[in-house]
């Protein structure tokens, strides 16, 4: 690997920053190349032929209009990062250069009960966020369930199209009501919805987006978590496309198959024996929870009600749920699809069958998005150590991705390893119409370069896109 | 210009029953377009005679009055084929010439309906609806139209046709996000020819409450309480006595209230009657007239009244909405103008108050002092290319892309 | 939970960063190498790169106060505090310890404190109180711990809480200058040698002394004596001053009359007792069983509490940070602000390394006359009836 450490002129941006913000230091340069996949360091380098030469910690937008202005002269690569917590290496600082370490923008400027308006920094985590609106009796209507660790920037540059509360409150982008960005020339902007929608999902290649006006709710007055197993796939999501149209509109679903209980089981919790369970919450008026409840029970008729005390149990884990069954694995590859839910029942079926042709043990964890899609997750446990047949794991894994495309489901996020799909997902046409626009912001290629529209791997999308 | 060449070029290959020559005045011909294919056409033509062309839309707003852009108008009515519904996905797919009316009624009778619904009038095509970013009954819900959008056929003056979504209408992957831009931006960047909506099955109930009151402030404060209370709400509007005196004459309980204030809700069953009930006691209401007034509450009604009509759209805050009345009210009497006011509630803190008078009148209004009329208490034009206005920045970098031979209006310079 | 090797443990962390943002460190340095993500990254560096620990991996390791956010937060629920501790114990098997540390830990060894004071003065701040020296027979032995008993703002505590008890009609006793070390800084910095040194020749006086019932003053006593002491024979019950106060109060053996203005105050949850012994409740009922008391909580309370950045021996060494609170990030001064912020008039603590470290902040913050840090031993005792 090259480190291009000496080169880059300094002086500007430690006299901006301060000095204590700034590191050239080799341990939290290695800290700062890593996001949540379990990769090897042997297959990193694959993408990553460069280290990054500093890491800053701004403190506003103005400070990063400086650093971006520096790097667009200088054409030093700039790479974005908030809690890290994404797995499909869009915050890698792959070309090296600068990483903005996003989480020192982490004031919480004002949060307005009668206007019902949160304002705030893009650097402040979720959950932090959720605490103090509670405070003013509000809440954000759309969060991820890494909360604890995702910031409002990174949700937001991702998409955030699915969470706790999308089924009923939207995407993140439909709630925002305007951004303050910083373009990669280094102009600050303040952009209204719904131009600011550009940046929703634009994995911090067209500048930074610095602060957030997002539209916040009352707390509801009744709140209320419910569980259903089946014994049956398809009984369980054919049940959910009769939700879809019942008109009820859930605060959050999510869905484990019986390979993830088990491996809950085995870890010691006390889970429910079925092929699917669902973890269900409302919320709304008293009145408007009772209905959905008695909807929700007769749409699902074609299970049982479980437990209420596994759901409430669930819900208190929902931060922890997916990541807890790493503990078996130790290693863990998490493939994010996300798929209509009334294509999920088909869709299931063939990935379990393919995983069996591939030999995979796949476990399936899911989490409604909005409208009718189910951001799906199917994990696969495996051990990194043995490297060899790790490497074998991993190309199964992003294959049957590329099954998953290739059957008309989307990708969640691009960022790295997912950016060789975008020219199927999106045609060719339409992905160099979004080349040229990210040209007209970013003429220089200095922000986060490598990742969703521009492709450093597009000879592993043609592999892992071919039958067999 | 020399508009007999540029006509003869354009009946070469196109009908001329469909291309309208209009004597002295912008936009100098308007062609009524009867395929896609032929938009492309058009665009070569305006490129060959450096013309501006605009999308023709069912009513006069402020800025086509002010500013008309194009000297070519493009009429989409032709693409009216309500391409596809799809009932599993809950979607809607139909061409940019399809009008509200038809499509609300083909929907009905399939048990959907749409999220968000014109309040001009039926005749309001999709397209035209999305161009302006359209808010309606149903923003208190659901927002703007475009929180409502899965896909949109644009089609380029390249002549090139994209999708900002997808054609199979699933929704969403990653990559920008390019359907917003072209929503909002009054056929500036490309011209919509298609889009993919989301419909919603019809609720289980609903029902209209009509408040009356002699007074402004006390049928806004209703109005405000009551979607503030009521978590079945779809829509609020306020309507004047000139609104009234249009209706009527269809209606008989109504006699001569000075303001009207209609709330619509819509869900489950119980929920509805229940909050019925209970908003009714808000305020002075007048029974059996909800579903009558809620199908005459269209602004094109104001047609029978006043004939050709204006309509200038602001977007207020909630808490200047009598201010802005009274001011809107005085302008009219100086100008010695008859004008009616409308005022849909968007979300607890904007509405949207719409000053309607007769094309006639309008040389007597003093556009600018207006203009900075309400811009001091803080409302804002509606319509018009709101990128341009709020961000000219990110406007020109995109207009430069989609459309550097400036042919689509409004011109690049005024980016009104 | 299933127990594996600690390198098992490095595979297992799910690198999802829960345990970044509001871990005292990352709060203090910025940077989120310091986050329990970051000292796995590290760690895991340098072992698949065999390159042996570093002067910097030691720096990133004895940066933590072992509050335990991060073990509490875990999704993966890897013992994180365990995990550091062992490793501490490796850098110093390689002989990588900072040096302040080292002479803590030389200190403690000779002098039985970290401050290398004479051993008879530990008795100092019992001077003319006439307190019982511990004998079989007494119920309690009230372990004062070394803070308490040679710093000179923790000596209040140490004294308030006699007199507390006294009036509470306990039968107790010191150990004065018989008093050693309970070995928890040791044990939280990972030296198992000199830890062990000191429990087994601890639990050999307490049998000598047949002694039945511990009250500690500091949860870090507390700690070891409560978890660790009994895997080399401690065979005695423990308690936390606050719990013995709680069941003292609820029996009615103590009335409190309360103050004659009411006064706002807010508590602190000291990690060693808080997150790492689960006792959120006793503190509280003490503080809210005295009339013309407000309760306040802070913003972080109970197992959210942000520590105040003195354990693992940083309130002598200040390598964690912000001993003497020099910059406006030490985990202290933020801290004492959020106390501030909470609208409190007093801030109660029920710990000794917790208590000089917030009046160090509060001084340097400008909060002096603003907001006072107060033992809950000391407030207890101004409104004893």
């Amino acid at each position: 690997m090259d480190n291009d450490n000496n080169v880059y002129p300094l002086d500007l941006i430690i006299k901006t920053l301060g000095k204590e913000n700034v590191s050239f230091n080799e341990m939290d340069l290695i800290c700062y190349m890593q996001d949540l996949a379990p990769l090897p360091e042997t297959i990193i380098s694959i993408f990553s032929t460069k280290v990054p030469s500093m890491i800053v910690r701004p403190k506003n937008a103005d400070q990063i209009s400086a650093v971006l202005e520096y790097a667009n002269k200088e054409r030093v690569p700039v790479t974005p990062r908030g809690g890290g917590c994404s797995g499909m290496g869009g915050c890698l600082p792959i070309d090296g250069g600068i990483v903005l370490d996003m989480t020192s923008l982490n004031s919480i400027i004002s949060i307005d009960e009668d206007d019902r308006t949160i304002t705030t920094q893009v650097g402040v985590t979720f959950q932090k966020l959720l605490e103090k609106a509670y405070k003013k009796n509000l809440k954000i209507g759309t969060y991820p369930t890494s909360a604890p660790s995702a910031t409002v920037g990174g949700y937001i540059s991702n998409g955030g199209h699915a969470g706790i509360g999308s089924p009923k409150y939207g995407s993140i982008g439909s709630q925002i009501q305007q951004l303050e960005v910083v373009l990669p020339t280094g102009e600050k902007e303040v952009i209204k919805s719904p131009y600011s929608d550009i940046f929703v999902g634009a994995e911090g290649t067209l500048g930074i987006v610095t602060e957030v006006v997002l539209r916040a709710y009352q707390i509801p007055e009744a709140f209320s978590v419910l569980s259903y197993g089946f014994d049956n796939i398809a009984t369980a999501f054919k049940g959910l496309e009769k939700m879809l149209r019942s008109g009820v509109r859930p605060n959050s679903l999510t869905f484990m198959d019986r390979s993830f209980l088990e491996i809950e089981s085995k870890l010691g919790l006390n889970v429910p024996q079925v092929e699917i369970a669902f973890i269900i919450t409302l919320e709304g008026k008293k009145q408007l929870v009772a209905e959905e409840e008695a909807k929700l029970n007769h749409v699902f008729s074609g299970g049982k009600s479980l437990d209420p005390s596994f759901a409430l149990e669930e819900w208190d884990r929902r931060y922890k749920s997916e990541l807890f069954i790493k503990r078996s694995g130790p290693t863990m590859i998490l493939v994010e699809v996300s798929i209509p839910i009334v294509k999920l029942g088909e869709s299931v079926a063939y990935l379990k069958n393919l995983s069996k042709k591939l030999d995979l043990n796949i476990t399936f964890y899911g989490i409604m998005g909005e409208k009718g899609s189910m951001l799906t997750l199917p994990l696969i446990l495996t051990d990194e150590r043995l490297e060899e047949n790790f490497f074998g794991v991993l190309m199964k894994a992003l294959k049957m991705m590329g099954v998953v495309i290739n059957m008309g489901g989307k990708i969640y996020t691009a960022g790295l390893y997912g950016s060789p799909f975008l020219k199927r997902i999106h045609g060719e046409k339409k992905l160099e119409l979004m080349k040229n626009l990210k040209k007209e912001f970013d003429p220089n290629g200095i922000m986060n370069p490598g990742k969703l529209i521009e492709s450093r791997i597009s000879w592993l999308a043609t592999i892992l896109m071919t039958e067999g | 210009m020399n508009i007999e060449e540029v006509y003869k070029d354009l009946i070469s290959f196109l009908s001329s029953e469909y291309v309208k020559k209009v004597e002295n005045r912008q936009p100098y011909i308007v062609i009524e377009v009867p395929s896609t294919k032929y938009l492309s056409l058009l665009f070569s033509i305006a490129k060959k005679y450096n013309l501006n062309i605009g999308v023709k839309k069912a009513f006069l707003h402020a800025n086509d009055v002010l500013k008309p852009h194009g000297e070519l108008l493009v009429d989409l009515r032709q693409l009216n084929r309500i391409v596809n519904i799809d009932k599993e996905n809950l979607t809607v797919t139909v061409e940019s010439g399809v009008k509200f009316g038809t499509l609300s009624n083909v929907l009905n009778s399939n048990g959907l309906q749409l999220g968000i619904e014109p309040i001009f009038s039926e005749d309001v095509e999709m397209g035209e609806f999305i161009l302006q970013n359209g808010v309606g009954h149903g923003s208190l819900v659901n927002g703007s139209i475009l929180n409502l959008i899965r896909d949109l056929e644009i089609l380029f003056p390249d002549g090139s046709l994209i999708h900002t979504g997808f054609e199979d209408a699933s929704y969403y992957a990653t990559g920008y996000n390019l359907t917003n831009l072209f929503v909002g931006s009054e056929g500036s960047l490309g011209i919509i020819t298609k889009a993919t909506l989301d419909v919603f099955v019809k609720p289980e109930k609903t029902n209209t409450i009509v408040f009356s009151s002699s007074d402004v402030e006390t049928i806004f404060d209703i109005v405000k309480e009551v979607s503030k209370k009521a978590s079945t709400v779809f829509s609020a509007f306020v309507i004047d006595k000139a609104f009234i005196e249009s209706i009527r004459t269809r209606i008989p309980e109504i006699h001569n209230e000075e303001f009207l204030g209609i709330v619509r809700l819509h869900g489950m069953k119980e929920i509805v009657e229940q909050e019925a009930d209970s908003m009714k006691t808000l305020g002075n209401t007048i029974p059996q007239v909800g579903e009558k007034l809620w199908d005459l509450r269209f602004l094109s009604i104001l047609k029978e009244t006043l004939g050709e009509i204006v309509l200038y759209e602001y977007l207020v805050p909630t808490n200047k909405c009598c201010e802005v009345y009274y001011a809107l009210k005085n302008f009219s009497s100086k100008c010695k103008v008859k004008p009616s006011l409308y005022i849909l509630q968007i979300d607890l803190k904007t509405n949207l108050v719409v000053f309607a008078f007769r094309v006639e009148d309008l040389n007597k209004i003093d556009h600018s002092s207006l203009q900075k009329d309400i811009a001091s208490l803080g409302g804002t034009l509606y319509s018009g290319n709101l990128l341009a206005t709020t961000n000219k920045r990110l406007f020109s970098k995109l207009k430069k892309m989609f459309d550097p031979s400036n042919l689509l209006g409004p011109k690049a310079e005024d980016g009104m | 939970m299933q127990k594996t090797g600690f390198i098992e443990e490095l595979y297992i962390c799910a690198k999802c960063g829960y345990c970044r943002s509001e871990c005292p460190a990352v709060q203090f340095l910025g940077f989120e190498t310091y986050s329990a993500r970051g000292k796995i990254l590290s760690l895991k560096y340098v072992i698949e790169k065999a390159l042996g620990f570093s002067n910097d991996l030691m720096r990133n390791y004895y940066t933590c106060s072992l509050c335990g956010y991060c073990k509490n937060i875990c999704p993966t629920d890897i013992n994180l505090t365990d995990l550091f501790v062992n490793v501490r114990s490796k850098l110093l098997e390689n002989g990588l310890i900072p040096t302040k540390i080292k002479d803590v830990l030389e200190n403690i060894y000779k002098y039985g404190n970290a401050w290398g004071l004479p051993r008879t003065r530990r008795s100092e701040w019992a001077e003319g109180l006439e307190l019982k020296q511990y004998e079989p027979g007494l119920d309690f032995l009230y372990y004062v711990g070394d803070i308490g008993s040679y710093d000179p703002r923790a000596m209040e505590a140490a004294k308030a809480l006699s007199s507390v008890l006294s009036k509470s009609g306990i039968s107790f006793g010191i150990l004065g200058s018989k008093e050693n070390c309970s070995g928890s800084e040791a044990f939280e910095l990972g030296e198992m040698g000199l830890f062990e040194l000191l429990a087994t020749s601890n639990i050999q006086l307490f049998k000598e002394l047949n002694v039945r019932n511990i009250v500690c003053l500091s949860p870090h006593s507390y700690n070891v004596f409560k978890n660790v002491y009994p895997n080399f024979g401690g065979d005695f019950k423990v308690l936390h001053y606050t719990q013995l106060l709680e069941r003292v109060i609820e029996e009615g053996k103590l009335i409190l009359k309360g103050h004659e203005k009411r006064k706002i105050v807010t508590y602190h949850d000291p990690c060693f007792l808080g997150r790492w012994n689960k006792e959120y409740k006793a503190p509280r009922k003490i503080l809210q069983a005295i009339p013309n008391v407000e309760f306040v909580e802070m913003e972080r309370n109970k197992e959210n509490a942000f520590c105040c950045g003195g354990g693992s021996g940083n309130c002598y060494t200040g390598f964690g940070g912000g001993l003497y609170a020099e910059t406006s990030s030490s985990p202290s001064r933020i801290r004492v602000r959020e106390a501030f912020e909470s609208g409190a008039e007093i801030l109660a603590v029920s710990c000794p390394s917790c208590l000089i470290m917030f009046e160090d902040a509060l001084k340097v913050e400008g909060l002096e006359g603003k907001i006072v840090v107060k033992d809950i031993s000391e407030i207890v005792n101004e409104v004893i009836a």
